[in-house]
């Protein structure tokens, strides 16, 4: 709490900076190197502190310092951990000069409250031993009034703050307390500017000014550390206090003559005895005379006979005097300042053990945002091996054509049975699972006298497409010598487990292992298997055409795409807003891309740079035409229709030349007539209205549009008609204010498609 | 200092391994995690570390896929009486630890610098032969291993079944745990689980699972105070309707927006404190409905709280004058403490009330959030921060805050009472300003005792709300 003693000199605002790399770096910061130890001590405790604060006060600038930090010392912010990344910041930050500035005005606010304080005590102390000890002596000074007035109330304040000290833990009003809250009044009012002026102009600066004077005064209010400092405090003024009326006595002592006497009506001579002598036995022991028994006796004053006071000799003064000095010095200033030295101690100690309190919001958060160190990868080089290469041998594929073959992978016995009935010969290599089951299975494939028409594998869809699974469908496509067709199944049990974007994704992952062992892939449940996908599959199976067009699979894929972004649009800010035109244009190149973005139609997406409305109005109107009658009546579907023609034209453009595809604001650049256009081509409808909400409606549907186009490209415009009518009601597109409302729909549209495909098939 | 622990993590691709090192670590940056095989392709190390020292070393390691084909391959070239740890020294020392099965003795190799093995299993596969051949080839590594099944708060999970298969390979010591819906339990079970298997390193597991025990009171703690803060100042948030007539809609959507802005704040803060991105949470926008339009210069609280900063003032006073007492040798028989009272007594009273008198003689009026507000607030806040306590640093799918329209009875009144009795306290004495920048000032720049007493006992009341579950 007395801070004078470790008072700085006051810098110059050109050192100020060097100042607080030097005060906190010193402080903080002996060793960064290996010292891992957590943050210790007050100011450390403070600057960490100041600098949660304002981290999250204004975190641009909080940011913009962890960015510079790691640029200055890559090495080093890599090693340390969070508690050292904390420290190592405040001393590269701007705002350390900020910090150490404040620090050193608080220091001097306690500093000058303590000084005000000492002096008030000591003025007090001195005033009371005078008005003890008075000018005017017509009687003999009546030495038990005289240690009672000084001593009784200091010593019940003594026992009130012992009492304060152990059962309110440091609480309750004090001389301490006072201290405090006049440092607070001197700090808060000649503090560094932190009004909303210099807010606006120094923001980082004048807020780690006000955060460090917050959290300074809170460290220096309540906690261990202020509980003792407090105590300190009081009890130093008490100590300045006895020793000014200790001089002043001494002074008076020396200068004057005064006559000592006592005089009492109920006490006899003997209990006023006792009473002197228990008085008298401490201060003797520090070398002060004390009365003897025949002295107390013979200073008793009887003011109805005042002659027979007799003067006293130089003794008898010497040791009433020497028992009032010792009192003071053995009741009060000997307790108060071994109290003062106690709470000193306990300061320190509590100011050396001080940690940063990691269950403030401000700290958990800075905490939380440095991050850990992080670590070099042990050993690997992140190459995955190559797909061994199974290379079907010549005397398998020369044996003659057989029926089918069919096993399971990993299966559990489906639902329907196993084999499933198909009303077709097929040869049942059975379920597969451990290395047995396939030892026998490819035995038996290599064995027979018959290569399979087809290999039919079915799998897990739940089960992750990985090596083992290659490999195992790679040894039974050697064994067999046959085209593969991969069958997945349980497509509801990954469905109920896993999120939309996942399952998406395992089925992408299961069409790319499909693609690398060269075979065409099917889903089926086997679970449920109806009339419709026994009939798909057989047809796979003889056709040699995929069941379930790859395209399907891609549809989901890119259906997943959209409620993504439809959820991104709803869900970001936490409000929601109509995509911009760019975003929608992002959403048409991504389904673009899965759809397999290179293969767009050339003829029908014409871009040209030179032209580029041009091209996409043509694009617009040749997507217009391809709807079929139903959709073509309806404005909506018209809208839907241009503007998958534009964005899809768009994204074909950015597949075609390679440089726009990272040259996305180009679209940007074309944002204002593109956005002209499709706010044309929607209508004012897709205006959101105040009290309607807002409708992804539109958005959705030309998303969709885009998707079943093409999935279907390349199949003449009747099959890519047939597929617009199968998915597209013409009242739709529905008004979609929710992410769960654009997936539903879209589900809605993915089970059309696959009705229109079951009904198709058997043709 | 002893060298740290070292635990390989090994298992199937997807079992979910890097996933339990990002939950273990409470780090959400660590390592990539996908649906797709093969996400890991090196080993990684990561370090848990107890004050500052390291404790245990856990390495990510790439997933085992095809270990049929590899122990067929061992098996197939095995001299004969080999050794079971042989073999496998012997598989790394050969060609195909290179080609084939490349990941696979990335993997393997890992295990030769770990002093333990948690094999993790995903406890929603059915039990297959290659999982009980992975098994095979792990404990041919000569390490003691632990398995671990993942996901078994997954209603898809088979956890007896996992334990019967496991039973019959002679592993009985099984770890139960969940990278995505996190529990603390069980994660201590699981250290307890490696401490049986790791002697030698007994101590440091059982510091470190003290210091998770305090790291996530404090994390309750902070996040406790995070949210008193919230309901402080949201209930000390009043916007003066200078025009009743015309502006009373203006001012109470003025004041929905700074409170939905704070209610912002405080939910980033809650994410940052349990370590998780503000991508974590899908928060929708609060409905917040209940406000109070109004001047009320004699609500109880109104007066209780100008009379208790009114004797607050007096007794700081007669402080003050008891010092003076002292000054002048203890002998003015409280004179001067009386004065004093009377002083502090008046200079207490003003503010608040003083604020509302002026504004009632210029005809307005205020405005100011209603308890259904404060405690729709609360309940998010609150729903907020006991989803984050209970969600894996390995969770990809955002945690979702409905908009929910009023708090549901749900809420134990019991409970909220002394909350709201707070936050009353807090409105007529706490009183926020809505800065003009449109935010809300930060709360003022030195503490207020009453404050910090409010934000203690708030927090405490709310601590207790979040731990109920």
């Amino acid at each position: 709490m007395v801070a004078t003693r470790r008072s700085r000199p006051i810098a110059s605002p050109q050192s100020a900076s060097k100042h607080a790399a030097e005060s906190l770096g010193g402080v903080l910061l002996r060793d960064d190197q290996d010292n891992l130890e957590a943050i210790r001590g007050l100011d450390a405790v403070v600057a960490t502190e100041a600098l949660a604060d304002v981290a999250v006060a204004h975190p641009a600038s909080f940011d913009a310092a962890i960015d510079g930090s790691k640029r200055i010392d890559q090495a080093t912010w890599r090693r340390l951990d969070r508690d050292r990344r904390a420290l190592h910041l405040v001393r590269r930050s701007s705002i350390a000069a900020a910090i150490a500035e404040a620090d050193r005005h608080v220091r001097r606010s306690i500093g000058w409250a303590s000084t005000v304080m000492l002096a008030l005590a000591s003025i007090a102390g001195a005033g009371a031993a005078a008005a003890a000890l008075p000018a005017q002596r017509d009687t003999p000074v009546n030495i038990f009034l005289l240690l009672g007035g000084y001593l009784g109330i200091q010593t019940a304040l003594l026992l009130a703050w012992l009492i304060a000290a152990v059962a309110l833990r440091g609480g309750g009003p004090s001389l301490g307390r006072a201290v405090a809250a006049i440092a607070a009044m001197f700090a808060r009012w000649g503090g560094p500017r932190t009004s909303r002026d210099a807010a606006a102009t120094e923001l980082p600066h004048a807020m780690a000014i006000a955060a460090v004077l917050r959290r300074r005064l809170a460290r220096e209010s309540s906690g261990p550390a202020a509980r003792w400092g407090i105590g300190l405090a009081s009890n130093a003024l008490w100590t300045a206090f006895n020793i000014a009326g200790l001089a002043t006595a001494i002074a008076l002592l020396a200068t004057r003559q005064y006559e000592f006497a006592w005089e009492s009506t109920i006490l006899s001579t003997g209990s006023t005895l006792r009473l002197t002598e228990t008085i008298a036995t401490m201060p003797p022991r520090l070398g002060f005379p004390v009365p003897d028994a025949a002295t107390i006796a013979a200073s008793r004053f009887d003011p109805s006979s005042p002659q027979a006071f007799l003067p006293q000799d130089d003794s008898v003064r010497a040791a009433w005097s020497g028992l009032l000095l010792g009192s003071i010095v053995c009741y009060a200033l000997a307790p108060r300042l071994a109290l003062a030295a106690f709470c000193g101690w306990r300061r320190r100690t509590a100011l050396s053990s001080m940690r940063i309190d990691r269950g403030d919001p401000a700290i958990a958060m800075l905490l939380a945002r440095l991050g850990e160190p992080s670590e070099a990868p042990i050993e690997g080089d992140g190459v995955l091996p190559a797909a061994p290469n199974f290379g079907a041998e010549d005397a398998l594929a020369a044996r003659d054509v057989g029926p089918p073959a069919i096993a399971g992978l990993e299966l559990p016995v489906p639902g329907s049975g196993w084999p499933p009935e198909l009303g077709l010969a097929i040869d049942d290599l059975g379920l597969l699972a451990s290395r047995e089951d396939r030892q026998r299975a490819r035995a038996r494939l290599r064995s027979a006298a018959h290569r399979p028409a087809t290999l039919v594998v079915v799998c897990d869809a739940a089960a992750t497409p990985d090596r083992g699974v290659r490999a195992m469908l790679a040894e039974l496509c050697e064994a067999s010598a046959a085209p593969l067709l991969l069958a997945i199944s349980r497509g509801e049990a990954l469905r109920t487990r896993e999120s939309p974007a996942n399952v998406a994704q395992r089925l992408a992952d299961w069409r790319s292992l499909a693609e690398a062992l060269d075979a065409r892939l099917a889903e089926i449940d086997l679970d449920h298997l109806t009339t419709a996908s026994r009939t798909a599959l057989r047809a796979a199976i003889e056709s040699h055409e995929t069941a379930t067009p790859a395209a399907t699979l891609r549809i989901e894929e890119a259906f997943a795409e959209i409620a993504a972004a439809a959820e991104r649009w709803i869900d970001a800010d936490r409000t929601a807003r109509l995509p911009t035109v760019e975003e929608e244009a992002e959403l048409h190149r991504r389904i673009a891309q899965r759809l397999g973005g290179r293969l767009l139609d050339a003829a029908r997406f014409e871009f040209s740079a030179r032209d580029a409305i041009g091209s996409i109005r043509r694009a617009a109107s040749q997507v217009e035409s391809l709807l079929p009658a139903s959709l073509r009546m309806r404005p909506a579907w018209l809208g839907a229709g241009a503007v998958a023609g534009a964005l899809g034209c768009l994204a074909a453009a950015t597949f075609a030349t390679p440089l726009a595809i990272s040259a996305l604001p180009m679209w940007a650049a074309f944002g204002g007539g593109l956005g002209g256009l499709l706010s044309t081509w929607r209508g004012p409808g897709a205006m959101p209205t105040a009290d309607a909400g807002l409708d992804f409606g539109p958005a959705v549907a030309a998303a969709a549009m885009q998707a079943v186009l093409l999935a279907h490209q390349g199949l003449g415009e009747d099959r890519i008609g047939a597929a617009l009518a199968a998915a597209f009601a013409p009242e739709e597109p529905p008004r979609l204010g929710s992410a769960r409302e654009v997936r539903a729909w879209l589900s809605l549209v993915s089970a059309r498609l696959a009705a229109a495909r079951t009904t198709e098939a058997p043709r | 200092m002893t060298e740290p622990l070292r635990i390989a993590v090994v298992g199937h691709t997807n079992a979910g391994k890097t996933s339990l090192l990002r939950t273990l670590a409470r780090r959400r940056d660590f390592g990539a995690v996908s649906p797709s095989p093969a996400t890991t392709r090196r080993v990684e190390p990561i370090t848990l570390r107890v004050s500052g020292a390291e404790a245990i070393v856990l390495l990510d390691t790439p997933g085992l896929e095809d270990s049929i084909g590899l122990l067929e391959s061992i098996d197939a070239q095995a001299p004969p009486r080999e050794g079971k740890f042989e073999s496998i020294e012997r598989f790394l020392a050969s060609g195909d630890a290179t080609s084939r099965f490349s990941q696979e003795a990335k993997a393997l190799d890992a295990t030769r610098r770990a002093d333990l093995l948690l094999a993790v299993i995903d406890a929603r596969d059915r039990v297959l032969p290659r999982h009980l051949d992975e098994l095979e080839l792990l404990a041919r590594c000569g390490r003691p291993l632990v398995p671990l099944l993942n996901f078994v708060a997954s209603d898809a999970a088979d956890t007896a079944a996992w334990r019967e298969a496991l039973a019959r390979l002679g592993l009985h010591a099984v770890a139960e745990f969940d990278t995505v819906v996190f529990d603390a339990a069980s994660e201590a079970k699981l250290f307890e689980k490696i401490r049986t298997l790791a002697e030698p390193h007994r101590d440091a597991i059982d510091r470190m699972l003290a210091e998770r025990l305090r790291e996530r009171e404090d994390r309750r703690h902070a996040s406790s105070r995070a949210i008193a803060d919230l309901l402080l100042d949201a209930a000390g948030l009043v916007v003066e309707v200078d025009d009743p007539a015309t502006r009373a809609d203006a001012s109470v959507e003025r004041l929905r927006d700074l409170l939905r802005e704070r209610e912002r704040r405080c939910h980033r803060e809650l994410l940052a404190i349990a370590g998780f991105d503000p991508a974590d949470a899908a928060v929708a926008d609060a409905a917040l409905g209940s406000f109070e339009v109004g001047v009320d210069l004699f609500s109880p609280e109104a007066l209780k709280a100008a009379g208790f900063s009114a004797a607050g003032g007096a007794a700081a006073g007669a402080a003050l004058g008891a010092a003076i007492d002292l000054a002048v040798g203890g002998l003015s028989l409280g004179a001067a403490a009386g004065l004093g009272a009377v002083i502090g007594g008046v200079l207490g009273a003003t503010g608040r009330q003083a604020r509302k008198l002026v504004l009632l003689a210029k005809g307005g009026r205020e405005a100011a959030a209603g308890d259904p507000t404060l405690l729709l607030l609360l309940h998010r806040a609150t729903t907020l921060a006991r989803g984050l306590e209970r969600r894996g640093h390995a969770s990809v799918e955002p945690l979702a805050i409905g908009a929910e329209p009023r708090p549901p009875a749900a809420i134990d009144r019991r409970g909220v009472e002394p909350i709201l009795a707070a936050l009353h306290a807090a409105r007529e004495r706490l009183p926020i300003r809505a800065g003009i920048s449109g935010s809300i000032e930060p709360a003022e720049a030195m503490p207020s005792v009453v404050r910090s007493r409010l934000r203690e006992e708030l927090s405490m009341a709310i601590e207790g709300l979040i731990a109920r579950s």
